[in-house]
Order: structure tokens, then C-alpha cells, then sequence
């Protein structure tokens, strides 16, 4: 319909005064036509068209030959169509078309009418059935698709590389598809086309092609019918084979309808001409795609050549900076070399404007110093200045020399007065304290002060001793030294530190008074014990202790009091869990063994124990 | 082999129609009614839709009426309330409206979008049961007017929940029309839609040109409906049994209950035979009632408000001003004769349509547009209305000494008018085509026509802004 050479038969004429927007209901045949065709373009347009022209009045032929030559009996090979007259319309036939015919037909040749005519009628086979069954299979939809799905002139055929070569795509493909259309379960099939079809009409063809939902199926070529099994068992045996017959009739039916279309679409010039269309624009783009490529590179060397150029050029810039101040110290050198030689000829010359000789020697070392300090414009000066004064200036000169060489010894002496000043303060500063016999003490009274598991505890006991010890410098104790010192108290000998020589000493002391006491007055080694067992007797009032004591003697030592505070520190010094803990405690308390020790805190225990009960039961 | 189904699911009652050979027909239920009742109600664990619901227990805590109301996304607290007073479960709305059922074991809840799936499931059983051979269940919904679009779209999830292929949506008022192929006719027409349903009350007045339709005037009441009518009927009733036995049915709750639903099987009765009668097995206090209601006395209770009735009718008339060729009537209430005959009195010149039971046009109004749409491959509209451009002005062809109006004015793009022409042995003809038959021509086409057999056609195209024209 729309041949490429019809532009001459078809116009566009512009409207020239504007369109009425109206809002209107999506509903209704009018809107859903104009839907579809703003939805999918112009083709739709003319499809609909040829769906909605009037079919013409129907005519049905009546072939009385074809009609007696009939058998009733084998009905399933008549072609309904043609008994009831419709040859010519076959599926295109509506329900109302095969209803009218189906009564003309019974008006006609039900054998009562024939009778009434004169005509001879068969009452057992008589073809007026085969009119009826047609009926019956073209008058219920189902039985029609399915007589339909197998109608003998359909043309199942797919065309040949060879037809679409003769004929022309076109030509050929056009009626396949035309006649393959009838079995869409979808209605408004898409039509072929022609070479101006615009893409998206191709793909949209391929798509629905390819996509293809067929109502044909072959349940009329059953080859035994359901009904005509004997018993459930057999019926479902014959159901079995049916469906399996069919599914096979179906899938070659699939197999062809898709072989057509893979042809169609193989040898399609248009799907070609898309094919060529999109590898081109490919292509043109890759090359486009490339030149962007190169282009880019080519700036990007470009602009690598520049930088290296920028960077070459300030390299050379930069060497002949190098070069340029290289040359110029070189020049002064030289000038200065050349200034001095000046100087020292000047000099010279003017017999270093000395008056005796001593002098000359002593300005010639001056004119030496003179030459060694000065720079190179304070040199020239110095020679105008001297060319211009004479002596004067140089003795002048040789003086400020003198005095500025002073001045820098000096500095130099006080800097190093400094230095060794502020290093021999720091070294006193490093040097740790020493421990005396009372920062010991107050170290031993801190560390039971602030048991183990206080927090940060030789922080505390630092802080503690620097607190309470008297200092002579600015020096303090630091956490570390506490600590250190603490640990070497624990471990060390016992018997090489002084605080032990001393105690020995003093126990050994009191071991003699004690002696002596002893001997007087029994009774008071009592009191020199602990004050434990002192304040029991208190309490008890009775002289059972002293008795203990007393046995006790013979094989024990009594316990000073000392040596008595002496195991109680020791006791708490080393706390229970404490490795080889009485051998420790023993080794605190001088003169006395471990089993002393254990023996003592055990009396010790029960002692308190028993000073415990007494409170007891005095309440 | 697809089906193409309708359904209304209306506040109160919900219309299932299939379309099939040109034809909508309604479907009906299991219980051989042919509107179902929109009503959902949990009995014990099971949940009971349609008739078991409406008719089931009394005293039953977990009924839910009007569910649709609560469907719309911005319902307010009016329909809320309604919904409230009407359901017989507890709803609470937070964040999302959300139903309350106490069962004997635990507490069950329930949303307004499970409910109408569950009704759109009936609807399915119903339609599946009816359908002889198998496939999808291709499905045309309405939905009021006044819904948004994401309402519109719950409403179709829950139907694509149940089972159904929704293919569009479209408004109440023009599935009305679809109906009777109103849209089909040549002239154009403005047609009055009334639509009177259980609680609410729509009347629209839709013009129809061209096959196209448009929305003119609409009026939405959410407090008129049927059941005014039924609580009028029951309260009659009352009075006479309360004047026989000095016993008062209004103050028991469960006599009113009773009464109401015997009130409105009169009422149904009443719409198609001249008078029915009421027996109640023990309304009060064991007590049996029995009346005769006649037509009369029942249009009687009813006559203090048919003129409220009446009111959102006049006023879009009012509003419109036009005047109005038809009256396609749709609702269950619409169903009373004296409402009817109220309606055509309003507009005597108008032909007022009532071929089809108006509880069920809208649903066969859908059936039959979900019958057109299968004929259109991958359709996929979202919106209920759109807009098209018509044509400003009428469009005139001459050729030789003949004029021929091409196109109306207000004719939709995609129009063609066919001419045939016969200009004997004359190789070639000139076309000019005029917007008035005494104006200068606009246009003026020649066409070589040497090779063309005598008589030719034209063919005549409209299109987005211009005039295809063709010989063949």
C-alpha cells in the first residue's frame, strides 16, 4: 500500500489554523483506536482499516454433486466448509456466516423437505449427517480451531532459498506470512511490509515473528477417539497416545513456523540493510573513536615535547646561573687576591708606614691579619683610606683589626664558658640521689603505706617521699629510682645493707640488757614482747604467758621487742603467697632461724586467738 | 483463548460481568446472585466474603463493610468514622489504617488492601467457575473519579493479587456509557450519569463526540446512599411493631440488626414486585412479626427524601447548563422505580437508559471495554484521562464543481473519509480544500491521475496537524 512510487498519488496538506485540546476519557473503541495508532504508528492505521471494511453478502454455493457424493460414515475426512457451501470464506468465516448457511442447508436438504419433493432419501446413510457434523464441529469454537488447525488447503509450506531468489523477497514471503497470521493467539498481526518500512515496523515484525503464540493444535487427527475406550484404563491409555501425537504435530508445526521466519529474517534486504547500517556507524564511530584517540595522544606528546623543552631550558638557565656566580666568586677572588697583593704592595711600598723596625715586623704581621679579615669592599677602603692618610689610617686600621680579632676570642671564650657550665649542670642534674638511712626509712614506711595494687603505686610513693624527705638540690625522685631502689631492698642481702649492720648492732644491744634484765625481774620479758601478748595479759590477768615463756626458754631465745617489730614488718613486707617466705622473714630478723620465725607466729596466732575468745566471752 | 471480565467493586456490593460474542453478561455468584456482597467477615479462623458475611452472625466482632472508602489513599476522617460505625472490628489508624480482629485464641490484623483482595478472590473463583475453557482473565476495573492515581494502582495490585490480569483502569462514569455503546453513536450526545449506590451518590454529565468521551461536571456525595432507605424502611417497621406491642425494637441492638436486613430484602423485593412480605421469627422478646409492605407505603417512607436525592443531580444540570440527551442510571438504589421515574421527570426530554440492571452497568460497562482492549496488542495506559487534539474547524473539499464537507469540526486525528471520484478521461484533477464552502481555499493539490482506472477513490487522512490526501 504504500509503494515507494505512490508519493505522486499521495499529498500532505498543513492545516492551518490550530487543533481543540479536550481532556477525554481513556475508554471507548473511538479512543482506543486512536491509541493504537499514536502508540505504533501509521501502519496500524491501514491494518485496522481492512479489519473494519464490510465483508460483501456472503453467497453460499450449493453443490448437490459434491453433497450426495458423501459418506456419512466418514465424516471426519469431509471438508466442512465446502458441505455447508462456504469454500470460498473458510476461517474467515464468522459464527453468524456459518449459522445462516448451516439453515439454508438444512432448509434445503433435510430429507423431509426432499421427501416432500420426491426425491429419493436413504434413512440410514443419508448425506443430510454429514451436513449436520459439519455443523456441529464449525459451529462450537473449539471443534472449529481444531478442524481449522488441519484445514486441507492451508498452505504449510516454507518457501525455498531458491523462490525468494526467483521471486523476490518480498513476493515470496508475503503470502506465507499472510496465511501463517491466522493462527496468532494475538490479533492486529504485524504485516510484512516493504523496502520503505521504517525500522522500528521490522523490528517490531521480527519481535512478534519470533515471539510467535500459535492457537493451531491437532486434536482432529486423534487417531482414536477417546470416547471409544472400553474402560477408564483403556481411555486414558488412548488420551496418552493422543496428547503425545499431538505435542509432536505441534512442535514441528513450531519447528517450521520458525523455520520460516529464520529464513525471512536471514534474507530480509532490509535487515540487511539495518545490519550494514549499524556496522557502519560503528565503524564510525571506532574511527571516530580512534581519531579522538590519536588526537589526544598527538597533544599529549606535544605537550610532553614542550615541557621538556621548558625543563631543558631552565636547566641551562640554571647552569648558567651556576656558572655566572661560580665566575663571579672567582672574580672576586680575585679582585680580593688582587686587592690584597695591592694592599700588601701598598704597604710595602710605604715600608708598612713603620718608623723603627720592630714596628715594621709587627705591621707586616698586622697587614697579614688585615688582609685575612677584611673583605673585598672594606680592603679597598682601607687602601683609599691609607693612599689617601698614609700611616694614620693604617695604624688605624691595624687597631680596629686588633680589637675586632679581641672581640671574636672573647665571644668564643664565653661561649665556651657557657657550654661547659650548662653541661656540668646537667651531668650533676643526671646523677641519681643517694638514698640516706632516712629517705630509706621513709621509702620502707611508703611502700607499706601504699600496698601493692594501689594505683600507679611507685608514682604515689615517689610523690610521697618527695613530699616528706628533705631534699638539698632541685633533685627529685622519679617513679624508676622508687621503684629500683625498693627492688634492691627486697632482694638484696640483708645482712650487707647498713640499715641491717645497724639493727644487729642494736638488737645485739638489747640482747644484752635484756640478759641482764632477765635475771632481775622475769616478769618484764613479758612486756618486751609484742604488744599483743602484753595487752592479753591485760585482759586475762593471769600469769599463764609469763609460765609459756618461761618453758619456752630452754630451747628458745625470748624475743626482743625489736626483734619482735622486726617480724611483724617482715611478715607484712612478704605477704602470704610469697616463694620461701619464712626464709625471708627469717633472713629480716637477725640471730633468729626460720623455725624461730614460724614457731613465734604461731604462739603469735594463738595469742590472739585466745585474746579474741576472752573478748568474747567478757561481752 | 483469554476472557475478558469487568468488575465493580462498589462501597456495598461488588458486579462481576464477562464479554464474550459482542455481548457483556453478568456472572453470577455461587448462590446464583448476581451482585455479590462487598462484605468480609472472619468467622472463627475462616474468612467469609459475599453473602455468609452479610448474612452470617450478629453479635460477630470482626465484619468489615465500606471497605472500598478506605481504599481511596486520601480518604478522610469522615469515611474513617463511616467505615468505623459500619465495621464491626476495631480499626486503628496510625500510620496505616489497620483492622483489629479478636479471634477466641489470638488478635489477627488486617489492612483495607487484604480485604479487597479477598474480595477480589471471590470475584475470581466466581469467574473461573463460569469460564469454559482456560487462560488468563483479562480484567477491566473502575474506579470513582475522584481517585488518584495511586489509589487506582492499589486497587489493582489487590486484583493482580487475587488472580486477575488487570489490563486498565478506567472511570465509573464512562464504563457507565460503555455500557449501552453510547460513545457509538454519530451525533453528539450529553449524557446525565447518576450513579446511587449503598452509601454514596456520583452524578456526572459526560459529552460524547466522535466516539470520544469527556468528563463535564461531577458531583461526589459520600452521605447519600440505599441505606438511608433501608434504615427509613426498618424505623416503619418498628413504629408498627412498637403500636402492636408497645414493645420498643430500638433499643435492642440485635432487633435493629434484624430488622435492617429484613428491611432491605423488602427494599430489593419492593424494586420488582408490588409488595412483599416481612416476617421476622421473634424481632423482640420472642416475639414473631409479620406485615405486609406494599409499594406504595414503602414510596411513602421514602418520600421526604427522594428530593434530597434528587439534589446533586440538578445541581451538575445546573452547573452544565447544555442540554442533556440521555440518562444512563447505575447503582443498586437506582433500582427503586420511584427513583427512576423521579430522574426522568427532572429531564423529560432526555430518554433515560435502564435496559441493564444498574447494579451491574459499570461491571458491564468494563467487561465490555476489557472485550476491545484484547484486540490491542501491548497496551499500557495509566492515567483515566488524557489529552487529545480535535479538529478547531470543519474542513470542505472541492474538486471540479462539487463540494464535499471532508471532515467536522472536533473530529479526532486519525479520521479518514473515503471519496469516490469520477472525472472520466480528465489526466489529471485539482483538489482546494476550504475551512468554510464560501472562503477563499487554504490548499490546492493536482494530482496526475493518467494511470489511475475511472472511478478512483480519495482517501482522506487526518492527522496530528495536517491532511493526508491519497487517489487510488
Amino acid at each position: 500500500m504504500t509503494n515507494g512510487d505512490s508519493s505522486a498519488y499521495s499529498k500532505v496538506v498543513a492545516i492551518p489554523f490550530p487543533f481543540v485540546k479536550r481532556k477525554v476519557e481513556c475508554a471507548g473503541a473511538a479512543f482506543l483506536r486512536y491509541h493504537n495508532i499514536k502508540c505504533h504508528g501509521g501502519d496500524a492505521l491501514f491494518e485496522t482499516l481492512q479489519s473494519n471494511e464490510k465483508t460483501e453478502e456472503v453467497i453460499f454455493d450449493d453443490d448437490v454433486e459434491y453433497l450426495r457424493s458423501l459418506d456419512p460414515k466418514d465424516w471426519k475426512m469431509q471438508d466442512h466448509y465446502a458441505v455447508l457451501g462456504i469454500k470460498n470464506l473458510r476461517y474467515k468465516a464468522t459464527d453468524d456466516d456459518i449459522k445462516r448457511a448451516y439453515r439454508q442447508k438444512v432448509l434445503k436438504h433435510h430429507p423431509d423437505k426432499r421427501k416432500a419433493q420426491g426425491e429419493e432419501v436413504r434413512s440410514d446413510d443419508d448425506y443430510f449427517t454429514c451436513i449436520t457434523k459439519a455443523y456441529e464441529i464449525l459451529g462450537t469454537p473449539i471443534k472449529r480451531r481444531s478442524y481449522d488447525s488441519i484445514d486441507p488447503t492451508v498452505d504449510d509450506t516454507v518457501p525455498s532459498q531458491a523462490d525468494v531468489k526467483k521471486d523476490g523477497f518480498y513476493k515470496s514471503f508475503v503470502k506465507h506470512f499472510e496465511s501463517n497470521a491466522r493462527w496468532s493467539e494475538k490479533k492486529n498481526v504485524p504485516l510484512l511490509g516493504d523496502e520503505n518500512s521504517s525500522r522500528e515496523q521490522v523490528e517490531r515484525f521480527y519481535a512478534f515473528w519470533y515471539d510467535f503464540e500459535s492457537w493451531r493444535e491437532f486434536s482432529y487427527l486423534d487417531e482414536e477417539e477417546k470416547e471409544r475406550g472400553q474402560d477408564r484404563e483403556e481411555r486414558r491409555w488412548i488420551e496418552k497416545q493422543n496428547k503425545v501425537a499431538r505435542a509432536k504435530l505441534k512442535k514441528e508445526e513450531m519447528a517450521r513456523l520458525r523455520s520460516l521466519v529464520d529464513l525471512a529474517y536471514a534474507s530480509d534486504p532490509r535487515i540487511q540493510r539495518f545490519k550494514q547500517e549499524d556496522k557502519d556507524k560503528k565503524l564510525a564511530a571506532k574511527r571516530a573513536k580512534q581519531d579522538a584517540v590519536q588526537a589526544k595522544k598527538a597533544e599529549e606528546e606535544r605537550l610532553m615535547k614542550e615541557a621538556l623543552l621548558a625543563k631543558q631550558k631552565a636547566e641551562e638557565a640554571e647552569r648558567a646561573r651556576i656558572e655566572a656566580a661560580r665566575a663571579e666568586r672567582e672574580q672576586q677572588k680575585k679582585n680580593l687576591r688582587k686587592e690584597r697583593k695591592a694592599f700588601r704592595d701598598l704597604c710595602k711600598s710605604n715600608n708598612y708606614y713603620s718608623k723603627s723596625d720592630e714596628e715594621t715586623v709587627a705591621h707586616m704581621a698586622a697587614v697579614e691579619k688585615i688582609c685575612e679579615m677584611m673583605k673585598l669592599v672594606e680592603l679597598q677602603e682601607c687602601i683609599k683610606s691609607i693612599e689617601s692618610k698614609g700611616r694614620e689610617a693604617f695604624v688605624n686600621t691595624v687597631k680596629e683589626t686588633e680589637e675586632k680579632l679581641e672581640a671574636e676570642r672573647k665571644a668564643l671564650f664565653e661561649n665556651r664558658k657557657v657550654e661547659e657550665h650548662k653541661a656540668k649542670k646537667e651531668s650533676a642534674l643526671k646523677q641519681p640521689i643517694e638514698w640516706s638511712v632516712e629517705m630509706t626509712q621513709l621509702l620502707i614506711k611508703a611502700v607499706n603505706l601504699f600496698p601493692a595494687g594501689t594505683n600507679q603505686r611507685w608514682d604515689v610513693v615517689a610523690n610521697f617521699l618527695n613530699q616528706h624527705g628533705t631534699f638539698t638540690d632541685e633533685r627529685r625522685f622519679v617513679a624508676k629510682d622508687v621503684l629500683n631502689k625498693a627492688k634492691d631492698l627486697q632482694s638484696s642481702d640483708f645482712s650487707k645493707s647498713s640499715l641491717k649492720k645497724a639493727a644487729n648492732e642494736e638488737a645485739f644491744d638489747q640482747f644484752e640488757k635484756e640478759k641482764k634484765k632477765m635475771h632481775n625481774h622475769i616478769d618484764d620479758s613479758g612486756i618486751s614482747k609484742s604488744d599483743n601478748p602484753s595487752k592479753v595479759k591485760l585482759v586475762n590477768g593471769t600469769a599463764t604467758p609469763k609460765a609459756e615463756e618461761v618453758v619456752a626458754k630452754p630451747d628458745d631465745k625470748p624475743w626482743t621487742k625489736t626483734e619482735q617489730e622486726l617480724l611483724e614488718q617482715a611478715i607484712k613486707t612478704f605477704p602470704v603467697n610469697t616463694p620461701e617466705r619464712w626464709e625471708k622473714i627469717a633472713d629480716c630478723i637477725p640471730n633468729r632461724t626460720k623455725k624461730d620465725c614460724m614457731k613465734r607466729y604461731k604462739e603469735l596466732v594463738e595469742l590472739v586467738k585466745a585474746k579474741k575468745q576472752a573478748a568474747n566471752l567478757s561481752k | 483463548m483469554a476472557g475478558a471480565y469487568g468488575i465493580h467493586l462498589g462501597n456495598s456490593s461488588a458486579c462481576l460481568a464477562s464479554y464474550s460474542n459482542g455481548a457483556a453478561s453478568i456472572i453470577a455468584n455461587d448462590a446464583g446472585d448476581r451482585v455479590t456482597p462487598a462484605i468480609v467477615a472472619l468467622n472463627g479462623t475462616e474468612w467469609e466474603i459475599g453473602l455468609p458475611a452479610k448474612s452470617g452472625q450478629l453479635s460477630s466482632k470482626s465484619i468489615i463493610r465500606h471497605n472500598k472508602r478506605l481504599m481511596n489513599n486520601d480518604f478522610n476522617q469522615e469515611d474513617l468514622s463511616y467505615v468505623e460505625t459500619s465495621a464491626s472490628c476495631r480499626i486503628q489508624n496510625d500510620e496505616k489504617v489497620v483492622y483489629e480482629f479478636e479471634t477466641s485464641e489470638t488478635t489477627l490484623y488486617s489492612n483495607p488492601d487484604n480485604i479487597a483482595t479477598k474480595i477480589y478472590a471471590k470475584l475470581f473463583t466466581i469467574a473461573s467457575h463460569a469460564m469454559s475453557n482456560e487462560g488468563d482473565l483479562k480484567l477491566v476495573l473502575a474506579a470513582p473519579l475522584h481517585w488518584s492515581n495511586l489509589s487506582r494502582e492499589r486497587l489493582v495490585k489487590c486484583a493482580e493479587l487475587a488472580g486477575f490480569d488487570v489490563l486498565q483502569v478506567i472511570s465509573e462514569p464512562a464504563a457507565a456509557l460503555l455500557a449501552y455503546n453510547i460513545e457509538e453513536t454519530s451525533e453528539d450526545v450529553n449524557v446525565l450519569v447518576y450513579r446511587l449506590g449503598g452509601s454514596s451518590c456520583d452524578a456526572s454529565v459526560v459529552k460524547v463526540s466522535g466516539g470520544f468521551m469527556t468528563i463535564e461536571k461531577n458531583v461526589y456525595r459520600s452521605d447519600l446512599g440505599g441505606q438511608c432507605l433501608t434504615k427509613d424502611l426498618a424505623d416503619f417497621i418498628a413504629q408498627e411493631f412498637r403500636q402492636k406491642w408497645k414493645l420498643d425494637p430500638q433499643e435492642s441492638r440485635r432487633a435493629m440488626a434484624k430488622l435492617l436486613i429484613h428491611a432491605d430484602n423488602c427494599k430489593h423485593v419492593l424494586s420488582t414486585l408490588n409488595s412483599a412480605h416481612v416476617f421476622i421469627e421473634s424481632l423482640l422478646d420472642g416475639v414473631d412479626w409479620s406485615q405486609n409492605v406494599s409499594r406504595a407505603r414503602f414510596e411513602n417512607v421514602i418520600s421526604s427524601k427522594i428530593s434530597a436525592y434528587l439534589e446533586p443531580a440538578q445541581k451538575v444540570i445546573e452547573s452544565f447548563g447544555g442540554p442533556i440527551h440521555k440518562i444512563v442510571i447505575c447503582g443498586g438504589s437506582m433500582k427503586i422505580p420511584k427513583l427512576q421515574a423521579a430522574i426522568s421527570n427532572l429531564l423529560p426530554e432526555a430518554e433515560i437508559l435502564s435496559g441493564i440492571n444498574p447494579d451491574e452497568v459499570i461491571a458491564a460497562g468494563c467487561s465490555r471495554e476489557a472485550g476491545l482492549l484484547l484486540d490491542i496488542p501491548e497496551f499500557s495506559l495509566k492515567d483515566m484521562n488524557t489529552e487529545v487534539e480535535f479538529l478547531g474547524k470543519d474542513v470542505y473539499l472541492k474538486y471540479l464543481d462539487q463540494t464535499v464537507q471532508l471532515f467536522k469540526e472536533g473530529t479526532a486525528p486519525y479520521s479518514q473519509h473515503v471519496q469516490s471520484i469520477d472525472i472520466g478521461d480528465m489526466k489529471s484533477i485539482s483538489f482546494t480544500l476550504h475551512d468554510n464552502p464560501d472562503s477563499k481555499e487554504f490548499a490546492t493539490e493536482t494530482f496526475n491521475v493518467e494511470s489511475l482506472t475511472s472511478p478512483f477513490t480519495l482517501k482522506a487522512t487526518l492527522q496530528e496537524s495536517n491532511i493526508l490526501l491519497r487517489v487510488e
